[in-house]
């Protein structure tokens, strides 16, 4: 078979053809031809340019004139593929020629569309990888866009949260000031009724105050707990009314409580908090009931056990124990990780906040679990001798007598003169016996000449740190009671376990009951 | 539209006017990082929320953006992840032109829910190009004028770009050009 085609329609639907004379030499080629191999020119032969696979032994194509068979050339300078059939025409031989690319993708090849006759399916499997690879690239830029808008976010949300935090201090002492400041006038004003109503109106105002504060500390990630110490066994047979009625009807709730004389510090609502978490969890692993143990046992822990501590101490051990169906090992694993729950409307916060409130609490939880047997949770405190209890819970023997000889001593810091003037007279008015700081500086010379029953100290104060202040106050004075106050706590403040926490703004009540239980042991937390 | 569009509006605020005036637009759009996935699909009425506040913030008409927009797209495209494709579309204005088509039939492979147009040379001429556009959008003659001029500038011409009455389906466009 001949062919006749014009020279441009030629172009158009081969554009790598070729055409050799019957000596086999090059007449004329298509425009890819022209672009792709410029050093092609009439009359070269075939072989000069290219190694011929497909055809005869001798390189001989005119025996696949005609013929459906394909045959392939590849280029010697850049090995770029041809794929071809063999027609006849009136020059000589026609290659219908055209491009097969080892690969399909366009970056590591300099190929375009003109290469390619129309319809090529090259060109469409070209394009297929092509793009899915710039998508791919495009994907990759927008999760690292997303990554570092993430970032920002938590940046900007990191700095909100340290001025929110600032912010919540500054206010907290104000309020602090103008909340002691009214207790003190309200005891010079017994016998002014409509005076001590405005009073009270200041003293509410503030306290609308507090709660905004609340806000700006939640905001700023601090915990707006009051630290103290608590007999935990007190508190659970306390409180054992309400979790039976957590539990609920189908599962008992046994105890087995053994620290009594053991007091831990820590924040009553988290302790309650977990605890309720815990017998939530317990219950909703027994939907056809069952029982909870509540036990509390005294256990020591060799060094290093727990935190940083350096030497074996003894903990509280509360442990909450169901016959529930337990948990599998992959389940166990993630228990502790926030946001994990396998609970259908679970928050996945609860075993969370558990774990984090020991921690804080200078402890640690664990659980043991065996599916279809049940799961036993430990929450594990540093214990403490309780004081002398009977005498904290004795009537009448509550607090000092005011201008007693043996009055309780109290070195009181606070850097706001204001704070200092209202706190002092409070407390003396209390019984105590007070000394008034303004700076570190002034209270470790007063630790230096004279014992102290209590340190009374803000943390944030300008250029100065108050759990600093009380490291050094116990190591000078070692049976010295710390409670800190502050209205924000920057991050790195460690506290000793023993110590106590009075959040700003200060309520009068509150502090002379934390007072009375630093020298004279626990209550029950409520 | 596909979420590239919005990334290049944002690349091109972002070349001429910088960041501040990009967190204004993003601000006034209502539109943030989820808006910006290049793969994904997003409603038709997102993107006129981005252009309405660009065009706003930058003071300038719709069709004024619209025109720039189309113009930067080209630049865009070839300085991103798909300038290997454009290269592999076309050497020239009129072969490029000629095989916008068969490029918009893979990427509509790949992106299946891309609504793409349709060019067609309908004249070519040395200098004179007459392209037909159609489109089941409406309203974006003004970008695909800018598309037009950014050919020019891709190939390294200079020219105009103007709509021309046209007979029938689609609108006409004719590009009369030089070497620079």
């Amino acid at each position: 078979m001949q062919i006749e085609i014009d020279e441009s329609v030629l172009g158009v639907l081969f554009p790598a053809f070729v055409i050799l004379d019957d000596s086999g030499r090059i007449r004329q080629f298509g425009p890819t031809i022209a672009r792709r191999f410029p050093t092609i020119a009439g009359g070269d032969r075939i072989e000069t340019h290219f190694t011929i696979s497909g055809a005869a032994p001798d390189g001989d194509l005119s025996a696949l004139a005609g013929s459906s068979q394909t045959f392939t050339l590849v280029g010697h300078v850049d090995q770029a593929r041809l794929v071809g059939t063999v027609l006849r025409c009136s020059a000589g031989l026609l290659l219908t020629l055209r491009m097969s690319p080892e690969s399909f993708l366009l970056d590591s090849s300099d190929y375009t569309m003109a290469d390619f006759a129309p319809g090529d399916p090259a060109i469409h499997g070209l394009l297929l990888l092509s793009m899915q690879r710039a998508l791919l690239d495009e994907q990759r830029t927008v999760v690292r866009e997303l990554a570092k808008e993430r970032q920002s976010s938590v940046d900007l949300l990191d700095r909100v949260s340290r001025v929110a935090g600032f912010m919540a201090h500054d206010f907290n002492n104000f309020l602090s000031i103008i909340k002691l400041t009214s207790d003190r006038m309200r005891m010079e004003l017994l016998d002014q009724p409509r005076l001590r109503r405005m009073l009270d109106i200041i003293k509410s105002t503030a306290a609308r105050g507090s709660a905004i504060t609340r806000s700006l500390m939640t905001l700023s990630h601090q915990r707006d707990d009051t630290r103290i110490l608590v007999s935990i066994d007190d508190m659970i047979r306390d409180n054992a009314q309400f979790f039976s009625t957590i539990a609920g009807t189908g599962v008992q709730i046994k105890m087995d409580l053994a620290t009594t004389g053991l007091v831990t510090a820590v924040s009553p609502v988290g302790a309650l908090n977990s605890l309720v978490n815990l017998l939530m969890n317990a219950r909703d692993a027994m939907p056809e009931g069952g029982s909870i143990t509540l036990r509390t046992q005294v256990r020591r822990l060799p060094a290093g056990a727990i935190g940083r501590s350096d030497e074996a101490s003894d903990y509280i051990v509360i442990e909450v124990a169901d016959t529930g169906k337990g948990m599998a090992p992959e389940v166990l694993s993630k228990a502790f990780k926030p946001l994990f729950s396998t609970k259908p409307s679970g928050n996945g916060l609860g075993l969370a906040s558990v774990l984090d409130f020991a921690r804080e609490s200078g402890g640690d939880a664990c659980i043991d679990s065996t599916l279809g047997r049940g799961t036993e949770v430990h929450i594990m405190l540093p214990a403490r001798p309780a004081p002398d209890v009977a005498m904290a819970r004795e009537p009448g023997l509550a607090g000092p007598h005011p201008g007693s000889e043996t009055a309780p001593t109290i070195l009181l810091v606070d850097d706001e003169p204001y704070a200092i003037e209202a706190l002092a007279e409070l407390l003396e008015a209390e019984g105590y016996a007070v000394t008034a700081c303004q700076s570190c500086a002034q209270a470790l010379v007063e630790l230096a000449s004279k014992p102290f029953r209590i340190l009374l100290t803000d943390i944030v104060m300008p250029g100065e740190n108050g759990t600093a202040l009380a490291e050094a106050a116990c190591r000078m004075q070692p049976d010295l009671k710390v409670i800190l106050m502050s209205g924000f706590v920057p991050e790195g403040q460690s506290m000793a376990e023993d110590w106590m926490f009075l959040r700003k703004p200060i309520d009068t009540a509150t502090l002379t009951s934390m007072l009375r239980l630093a020298l004279d042991g626990p209550v029950a937390a409520e | 539209m596909y979420g590239m569009i919005h990334r290049a509006v944002r690349q091109m605020v972002l070349d001429t006017r910088g960041e501040a005036t990009w967190a204004e637009i993003e601000r006034a759009a209502g539109l943030g990082p989820a808006e910006m996935i290049s793969a994904e699909v997003y409603d038709d009425e997102v993107t006129l929320k981005l252009i309405g506040a660009t065009a706003e913030i930058l003071a300038e008409p719709v069709d004024a953006l619209l025109l720039a927009f189309g113009r930067y797209w080209i630049s865009f495209a070839e300085r991103g992840s798909f300038g290997r494709i454009l290269d592999f579309t076309g050497t020239d204005l009129v072969s490029f032109i000629g095989n916008l088509d068969n490029m918009h039939r893979g990427v509509q492979a790949v992106m299946p829910d891309a609504r793409m147009p349709t060019f067609h040379l309908v004249d070519s001429t040395p200098g004179r190009l007459i392209v037909s556009y159609a489109s089941s959008r409406t309203g974006l003659e003004r970008f695909v004028e800018g598309l037009l001029l950014g050919l020019l500038d891709r190939f390294g011409l200079t020219g105009s770009v103007s709509e021309r009455p046209a007979n029938g389906h689609g609108r006409q466009f004719l590009l009369t050009y030089s070497t620079i």
